[in-house]
């Protein structure tokens, strides 16, 4: 499915973003004191908030794929004793009672304010830092993604309670 | 639920509730206790029927989304510093402190008399927001240090947590700002994650465990002589809200800013004692390091206010006021504290 | 919220939201065990919930517009950053054989002992403790090393996951801790004391689980097994220091960097994360297959952890803004007087909370609410050592299924082998033995008081 290949390519991103952002705070450490050795300025505020932006990165584009891996934690206690059927009518009214809502909310309210922010370009308060109305699209994106995914697997839930009913 | 209503004078006027978001933990009580006193006021003068709960930073929204919160209306009022929103608007900064700006009484002067609140205002609209001032922190201290400075150079290459504008002036000579939240500054301090910090004055600061981290503790606060705090409010609410009560509020933010600014002048004033005679050393910046800051601040000024013309026409009309503010200081409080306190 | 009726000079109020906020709490236990993701269980019920209270004209509807401040507070939290940097190195060591190799040789040293390996995993915790207080990131990073090689060992699937989720829930106590600095923040008691009183009943509650760890292997042989028996029995002395010190000395120099301040506890982690890479080369087990696979894992456990934060930030101000801290509030009003009655209702109240509620929320909507009468009964100079009674009694609420974020930190990396069911039911020993400790902790208030007031005098 395209919202697949979609959150797949999203995953690839967190994946460089998270490597990246390990890179950027190993550096911090080592341009701190080598700075110092140095008498130069190696490590910044900038530095310090682009671990930051690219933690959100991964976390929020990350929402939908780990969706889709089944990575999110779930209390399966008595869903192992229910039959197979019954497991995927659970998930399809979670996805559509739980999630979809969920997620729509918060696209709902977060777009005006990261609208809001990008009119005015806003940056950081703090010397040196990263705008934040880059930081701030991550949320109704990263809540698209996970509602796209939601959808994706609602028809997949609804072909495979179809297939049992016909086989 | 059942109560006894008091059915006198403002019993035409309706009941209303309002939330106020706050920037600041319980913990600081002087700073939060501003917020405390407006709710209080307000109730009291109209009899119980407009309330106000307020709320510390978290409950609602977080400390620094105090504005997001009141201009998208999920609270009608707020209270907070302005200058944490200078990443959507650098005029903001006037509204509670710039480096090497005015005294608390120049601060309240500005505002009120030399139409500095306005010319917030005209910024906050923007917003959909009002302000008024509604607190005041006292001059504030410069910082802890791990160890004694030694004029502007000593500064190159120090670690320090220290946010907004004095952080930047602080980058400018040298010093590798950090900004870290407030619980965490003791613990990178005491730790040697940074070399120094700064927070409030004595009273917060010993709260915070400052004095067992650092054992240096430099005046002035240069980059926060007089900060003011600013109650929100949003403007849907405020046009709601009938004219009676609307003064109500009004009187308590100035209510608030007058009581905060000399619970804060007592509280450090016994404060600094205690710290005198303890372990700490309170230190003079020495006059290199305010001479070098201080021509770091002039041309950050200027070049933020090349790059915006707002803070730019701001900023002309708040060196005209400052330059006035302080031929008379200089003849009047200054020439009479540097006799009677000064020997 | 709710409305009022005036007659005759009396109020009469009516709130539906005094009915909605405990009916959230039975909602949200129909949506966990319905097997729903935990995080979109928080998440839908605050939704259902919040439309439900504007419907019913409970709550404004702008109040939803809190959320994204209140996610855009999650993402710019610097201490979260910890999070992905140690699961990273976690995954890195693990992936790469390393952990397997390092813990096995562990075991071989302590192997005369019965429950070594568990011991070992006390020990990792409680340094891990005293270095970052995240939660997340000690219980997902030690999951992620030392749950396999339990189970490999043969360990019990739920004394292993006992042992992991308790140890990991030590960083509350064992300073630096995020819950002493917010307890610091709502009692008025400076986090430098709280930290300095928080240390040996820290180190008390770490000792505790290693007695409890050794004892209980002894009392019952099906818990731990007698011997590892894995690939390096018999191997010689030297051979064993060769495997053992490289990543030892790996995991102290990061813990070392915190503790001695040349590095955040996020730098550490990243520092330590490159250092993993650095080993699983030397040792041959880095390629760009397992760089992938561990990248996947830091961030498929990164979503998971930080998607429950997200739901549980939704489903904290609906709770609120329905009222749910009034509701609270009434418990807490009529606290039977005397410092005995006060401490045991409020200590269990506490307890009871932390079964529905994480620790933030306790912390806000509790701690104000206790502070006049703790102030006039236990008086204003034992607030320090009733901070540390919350943070130790807090700690446990990270443990009490069904709500219990460290169990769904670990649930999030245990192998599907280990069921939810086993990892609920290894927890209550240490819920036992934590509950024990915060009996001696009141009992005995110089547990807490005697490193500050050393503190004071020098
Ligand atoms: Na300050
Ligand atoms: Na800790």
């Amino acid at each position: 499915m395209g919202i697949d290949r979609l959150n797949q390519a999203a995953g690839w991103l967190g994946r460089w973003a998270l490597l990246l952002m390990i890179g950027i705070g190993a550096w911090n450490v080592v341009g701190r004191y080598l700075g110092l050795a140095l008498g130069l300025s190696l490590s910044s505020n900038a530095l310090i908030e682009a671990q930051w932006f690219l933690f959100d990165v991964a976390f929020l584009l990350g929402l939908g794929y780990a969706l889709q891996q089944r990575a999110h934690v779930r209390i399966d206690i008595l869903l192992n004793r229910q039959s197979r059927r019954r497991q995927l009518q659970l998930e399809l009214a979670g996805t559509v009672i739980l999630l979809l809502p969920f997620a729509v909310m918060v696209l709902l309210v977060s777009w005006q304010p990261t609208l809001q922010s990008w009119l005015l370009l806003e940056a950081s308060p703090d010397p040196g830092g990263l705008p934040r109305y880059l930081a701030k699209s991550l949320i109704p994106l990263g809540f698209l993604l996970l509602a796209l995914q939601g959808v994706a697997e609602l028809i997949r839930l609804r072909r495979a309670l179809q297939r049992r009913e016909e086989g | 639920s059942i109560r006894r209503v008091d059915g006198t004078a403002t019993a035409e006027l309706p009941r209303v509730r309002w939330r106020m978001a706050t920037s600041w933990p319980h913990a600081l009580d002087t700073i939060y206790g501003g917020a405390v006193t407006i709710a209080d006021q307000v109730s009291a003068m109209s009899g119980g029927r407009f309330t106000i709960e307020p709320y510390a930073a978290g409950e609602i929204v977080p400390g620094l989304q105090v504005l997001d919160a009141v201009q998208n209306g999920a609270v009608e009022c707020g209270h907070t510093a302005s200058y944490y929103y200078v990443g959507k608007n650098p005029a903001l900064a006037f509204g509670t402190a710039v480096p090497f700006g005015l005294t608390p009484q120049q601060q309240n002067t500005w505002l009120y008399e030399a139409g500095g609140n306005d010319a917030l205002n005209r910024i906050y609209a923007d917003f959909g927001v009002r302000s008024f001032p509604a607190g005041n922190t006292g001059p504030q201290m410069g910082g802890w240090f791990k160890r004694q400075l030694d004029g502007p150079d000593s500064l190159k290459g120090l670690k320090m947590r220290i946010p907004g504008l004095g952080g930047k002036v602080m980058a400018d000579l040298g010093v590798n700002v950090q900004v870290l939240p407030g619980g965490e500054i003791y613990l990178a301090l005491e730790r040697g994650a940074i070399d120094a910090a700064e927070f409030t004055g004595p009273y917060d600061d010993s709260k915070l465990g400052l004095p067992k981290a650092a054992r240096f503790y430099y005046y002035p606060g240069w980059w926060e002589p007089g900060p003011t705090l600013t109650a929100l409010v949003n403007q849907r609410a405020w046009a709601k809200l009938p004219e009676a009560y609307q003064q109500m509020f009004e009187s308590a933010c100035q209510s608030a800013n007058l009581l905060m600014l000399s619970r804060y002048d007592r509280l450090n004033a016994k404060a600094l004692e205690t710290l005198r005679q303890g372990t700490t050393q309170v230190e003079f910046y020495g006059d290199g390091i305010m001479n070098a800051a201080r021509s770091a601040t002039d041309d950050l000024m200027a070049d933020i206010a090349r790059g915006d013309a707002g803070f730019n026409g701001l900023w002309s009309e708040w060196k005209q006021f400052r330059q006035l503010a302080r031929g008379w200081n200089q003849v009047t409080e200054l020439s009479y504290a540097r006799f009677s306190d000064g020997n | 919220m709710g409305f009022e009726i005036e007659a005759f000079g009396w109020a009469i109020g009516f709130y539906p939201a005094e009915v909605l906020a405990p009916l959230m709490f039975l909602a949200l236990i129909v949506a966990l065990l319905s097997g729903y993701p935990v995080a979109f269980g928080l998440g839908g019920v605050a939704v259902i919930f919040g439309v439900l209270g504007i419907a019913l004209g409970a709550i404004d509807p702008l109040f939803f517009s809190a959320l994204p401040s209140r996610i855009f507070g999650i993402m710019s939290n610097f201490t979260l950053l910890a999070i992905p940097t140690f699961v990273f190195m976690g995954a890195m060591l693990q992936t790469s054989g390393i952990a397997e190799r390092l813990l096995q040789a562990m075991g071989q040293l302590l192997g005369r002992l019965r429950g070594g390996l568990a011991l070992a995993v006390v020990l990792v915790g409680s340094l891990m403790a005293a270095t970052t207080g995240v939660t997340a990131a000690t219980v997902t990073t030690m999951g992620l090393i030392s749950l396999p090689a339990m189970l490999q060992s043969g360990y019990n699937k739920s004394f292993a996951s006992g042992v992991i989720v308790a140890s990991g829930t030590l960083g509350q106590l064992i300073p630096p801790s995020i819950v002493l600095v917010v307890l610091g923040d709502q009692l008025g008691v400076s986090v430098g004391d709280l930290f300095l009183g928080s240390l040996i009943p820290g180190l008390l509650m770490a000792g505790a689980f290693a007695v409890y760890v050794l004892i209980a292997s002894q009392l019952n042989p099906t818990l731990a097994p007698e011997r590892t028996e894995a690939g390096l029995a018999g191997v010689a002395p030297l051979q064993l220091l060769r495997v053992l010190i490289p990543p030892l000395v790996l995991i102290l120099l990061v813990l070392g960097s915190i503790f001695f301040g040349i590095a955040t506890p996020t730098e550490a982690g990243a520092i330590g994360a490159v250092g993993a890479m650095a080993l699983a080369a030397l040792e041959g087990g880095f390629s760009r297959t397992n760089l992938s696979k561990v990248c996947d894992e830091t961030l498929r456990v990164t979503a998971m952890v930080m998607a429950i934060l997200l739901g549980s930030t939704a489903f904290a101000l609906v709770f609120r803004s329905l009222g749910g801290d009034a509701l609270i509030r009434q418990v807490l009003v009529n606290l039977p007087g005397g410092q005995v009655g006060f401490l045991v209702v409020s200590m269990a109240v506490i307890f009871a909370l932390g079964f529905f509620i994480d620790f933030f929320e306790i912390a806000f909507i509790v701690v104000p609410l206790l502070l006049p009468s703790a102030r006039e009964l236990l008086g204003p100079e034992n607030l320090l050592w009733f901070g540390v009674l919350i943070g130790a009694n807090l700690q446990t609420s990270f443990l009490t299924p069904p709500f219990g974020f460290a169990l769904f930190f670990l649930r999030g990396v245990a192998p599907k082998e280990v069921s939810t069911k086993a990892i609920y039911q290894g927890v209550w020993p240490f819920i036992a033995v934590q509950v024990a400790v915060l009996v001696l902790i009141i009992l005995f208030p110089a547990l807490v008081n005697t490193l500050p007031a050393l503190s004071q005098t020098s």
